[in-house]
């Protein structure tokens, strides 16, 4: 089993596109796909979009930003889609202008706007282009109404033209296709939308409010549950990749659990994934090559120590012969200047001191002599020893000996990690109200309380003590020192005798996260909303229900063309699930037909892209003219917008007049 | 990208102002901006018309299938549930991994299936069943007491 590793792909900051005098001077529309997980963005001119961003914002707070001051400069306060170079340091600070699938927050969408038309390299005073917009299906009248406001009041646009992003990509896909049953699946809903003669039935349309985003989260929280210990370095960036590179839409989901209980289809088909980490270099080193170095050093190091006796020995000899010479002038009669001169030398006073110092010397040379002569004898000493420690062992006259003393061993330490485990259980059900331990405790405290207050002697006898012991939550003894250290010498002693029995395992394979059914568990979301504890219909039901909306013969056009899109139609064994999930409840040998949309994710754009061509576009813009003139509410429709339902009057919205 | 550096302060040259929602309130009160639930709400409010298709109107339907019970921990189906913890297992090594969790690890994975409620039903989402059940179980502590009280008496 070879391990992945996570890639941790860093985004690359775009770049400022060309403002090109073509696209300057004839007003040629931008079209964005505004997605609540990434908003597309490119000219209708472009065969792709130019800029692909995660529609988040990262605001900085100050105080960190002052503490990098060095080149402070070059980081922004704010950071807009792909310029966040790290998202999960600033995971906390994330905003987003979208809340689940519909735009709410439009001080986001304005610095997202600024993000966008800035790197588009628009440098006029207005944005002089029409804006074709992808909203979510049904959008809220206000949520549009803000974006109307923002586009013309403060980019100052010509023109607007909102559509669904669903409904521009069966334009873009299938545009030949009159009937269309589209299964859109986005980052926090997923649609499924009947589409009759090119007009969606929007009666009949179904939303599920669980997405790729659900999906992220449930599969980052499951692993981080399972291995507490690195939840900080399992992300959901990492969750993310784990999602577009292992996980699996299960075609039967019962049945792929079933195969999962085989112990050797689980080994073949879990996927191990190494989490970087850092090994400690010293445990390389076995014990014996340790002492060895020791001693080494132990040996060094008395070495330099001899080595600088000797030589203070060899100084004071020196000055010996030197003083004694002195000496010896004094003796001979030497007197006057030539012996101030020799005493000055070695600053000596008189001759008094002179002497002080010889006998000093004399005394130090024979001290040192003695050191060495003990240094050296220690050095003979110390050997025995450290040989006794080592043979420790104990000798056995045959291997079945051997074996018995082994077992033993084993026998107690299993001994005590069962005492163990029993008192944590005791404690347990001590703790909980409801089982049988629980309430005798329960029981012994109420009789103690029941006796009457007048005649309390508990506490005089001895025996009333134990009761203290049995209703203690520890029961009475709790795991001792003294049990916790003979456990450690008995595994210690185990290992002396089977090196292999308590082996540490390599300490890479602690970092390594093993993702068995959760490659799975984690898309099955989509169609068990329950799992996550929502009490909607999965993704198969929704179609199921959906298609009942109508007459039978409608039925068949629509299951004889199901289209799916969106982010998350790159889940292996999606198409098949589905498409297993609806002959199922369809009629025998009736026509079903399970399609994915090519590039499912930029479907949605290209389609928008695609409506710009049309000649009905330029007549079905919402222009400034009617924005003046109707208000910022009302918007104009077409084959692949939202319905228009003006808002009732004597409402409650509040928008402030323009 | 010294072209981006303007951004943060200064008003770029397309727009009029350099942040649009900011210089329409006055003073330093910041806008508020309402999330998708309190819109969603204010809009049942309204008197639509009949046939208007509402954000609210097109969600999915809730499950007619009974829910499956699959193991907290692998997965796995799980025919039993720990009644201490409320977590539901697969067989009797995951329940001995039960007894072994810690709190916050336990609550966790209550709460990823949504079952972290206080009464401890699953089906809590529905307000109206929850009170009822709350009511119930208060009913039948309230004479269990009494019944005690006289056995002891």
């Amino acid at each position: 089993m070879d391990l992945l590793e996570f890639q941790d792909l860093k985004p690359s900051p775009d770049i400022v596109h060309s403002y090109t005098p073509s696209l300057r001077n004839n007003s040629t529309p931008i079209v964005i796909d505004n997605g609540s997980y990434q908003c597309r963005v490119g000219w209708a001119t472009s065969s792709e979009p130019l800029l692909v961003f995660k529609n988040l914002i990262a605001k900085l707070r100050k105080e960190r930003y002052k503490k990098e001051n060095i080149d402070s400069s070059q980081i922004p306060l704010l950071q807009v889609g792909n310029d966040i170079v790290n998202i999960e340091t600033v995971r906390f600070q994330l905003k987003s202008q979208f809340d689940k699938n519909v735009v709410t927050h439009f001080e986001a969408q304005e610095q997202l706007f600024d993000y966008t038309f800035s790197h588009l390299g628009i440098d006029n005073e207005k944005v002089s282009h029409p804006i074709v917009l992808t909203e979510a299906f049904v959008n809220p009248n206000s949520s549009r109404q803000y974006m109307t406001e923002l586009l013309f009041e403060c980019y100052n646009v010509p023109g607007i033209s909102y559509g669904v992003d669903s409904l521009f990509g069966r334009y873009f896909s299938e545009p030949q296709q009159e009937n269309a049953l589209i299964v859109s699946l986005g980052y926090h809903t997923c649609h499924v939308i009947p589409v009759l003669k090119h007009k969606a039935v929007f009666d009949n349309v179904r939303r599920l409010n669980t997405g790729g985003h659900h999906i992220i989260t449930f599969l980052h929280r499951i692993l981080q549950l399972k291995y507490p210990a690195h939840s900080t370095s399992i992300t959901l960036s990492r969750a993310e990749e784990l999602l577009h590179t292992i996980c699996e839409v299960a075609i039967s989901y019962k049945e792929e659990l079933t195969k999962w209980l085989d112990t050797e289809y689980y080994e073949s088909h879990i996927k191990k994934i190494q989490l970087p980490y850092t090994s400690s270099v010293p445990s390389s080193l076995t014990l014996e090559q340790q002492k060895e170095r020791k001693k080494e050093l132990a040996r060094r190091l008395t070495e330099i120590n001899a080595r600088k006796r000797e030589e203070r020995l060899a100084e004071d000899e020196d000055k010996l012969t030197q003083f004694l010479h002195i000496q010896e002038m004094f003796e001979i009669g030497i007197e006057g200047e030539e012996l101030e001169n020799a005493l000055a030398e070695f600053q000596l006073r008189n001759i008094q001191d002179l002497q002080k110092n010889i006998s000093n010397l004399s005394m130090r040379i024979e001290k040192t002599k003695a050191k060495m002569k003990s240094a050296k004898f220690t050095d003979e000493s110390e050997e025995p020893p450290v040989k006794q420690v080592k043979t420790n062992k104990m000798v056995f006259e045959n291997e079945k000996d051997l074996n018995e003393y082994l077992q033993n061993i084993k026998k107690k330490r299993q001994d005590i990690l069962n005492r163990k485990l029993l008192r944590k259980q005791r404690k347990q059900d001590m703790a909980k109200r409801r089982t049988a331990a629980g309430q005798e405790r329960m029981r012994i405290i109420s009789q103690l309380a029941r006796k009457e207050k007048g005649n309390d002697d508990f506490g005089l006898r001895d025996e009333d003590w134990d009761i203290y012991k049995t209703i203690s939550k520890d029961g009475g003894d709790t795991d001792s020192d003294a049990e916790n250290e003979k456990l450690l010498e008995l595994e210690e002693t185990i290992r002396e005798y089977e090196p292999n029995e308590l082996e540490i395992v390599n300490p890479g394979e602690t970092y390594q996260l093993h993702v068995g059914i959760e490659r799975y568990r984690a898309p099955e979301l989509l169609f068990k909303p329950y799992m996550l504890g929502s009490s909607e219909a999965g993704l198969s039901e929704v179609i199921a229900y959906v298609l009942s909306l109508f007459k039978a013969e409608e039925q068949f056009l629509l299951a004889s063309n199901v289209v799916i899109m969106g982010g998350l139609s790159s889940l292996r064994g999606l198409k098949e699930r589905i498409l297993s999930d609806l002959i199922s409840v369809r009629p025998f040998k009736s026509k079903v037909n399970v399609k994915i949309a090519k590039n499912p994710g930029l479907t949605a754009w290209c389609g928008a892209k695609k409506w710009t061509k049309n000649p009905e576009f330029k007549k079905k813009m919402l222009t400034r003219q009617m924005y003046d003139e109707f208000g910022s509410e009302y918007f104009v429709t077409h084959s692949y917008s939202n319905p228009f339902y003006k808002t009732p009057k004597g409402q409650t919205i509040d928008v402030e007049a323009p | 990208m010294a072209t981006e550096e303007p951004k943060v302060e200064n008003k770029l040259a397309f727009k009029t102002v350099a942040s649009y929602f900011n210089s329409k309130t006055n003073g330093n009160k910041k806008k508020t901006w309402k999330s998708l639930k309190q819109i969603i709400s204010s809009e049942k409010t309204l008197p639509w018309p009949e046939n208007t298709i509402l954000y609210s109107s097109i969600n999915a339907p809730p499950s007619f299938r009974p829910p499956e019970k699959f193991s907290d921990l692998s997965g796995l189906p799980a025919p039993y549930t720990d009644p201490a913890t409320r977590l539901r297992y697969a067989n009797k090594e995951e329940y001995s991994t039960i007894l072994g969790l810690p709190m916050d690890i336990t609550a966790g994975y209550l709460a990823l299936r949504g079952a972290s409620s206080i009464v401890g039903n699953e089906r809590s989402t529905n307000a109206g069943y929850t009170l009822c059940a709350m009511m119930r179980s208060y009913i039948i502590k309230w004479i269990y007491k009494k019944l005690l009280i006289q056995m002891y008496d």
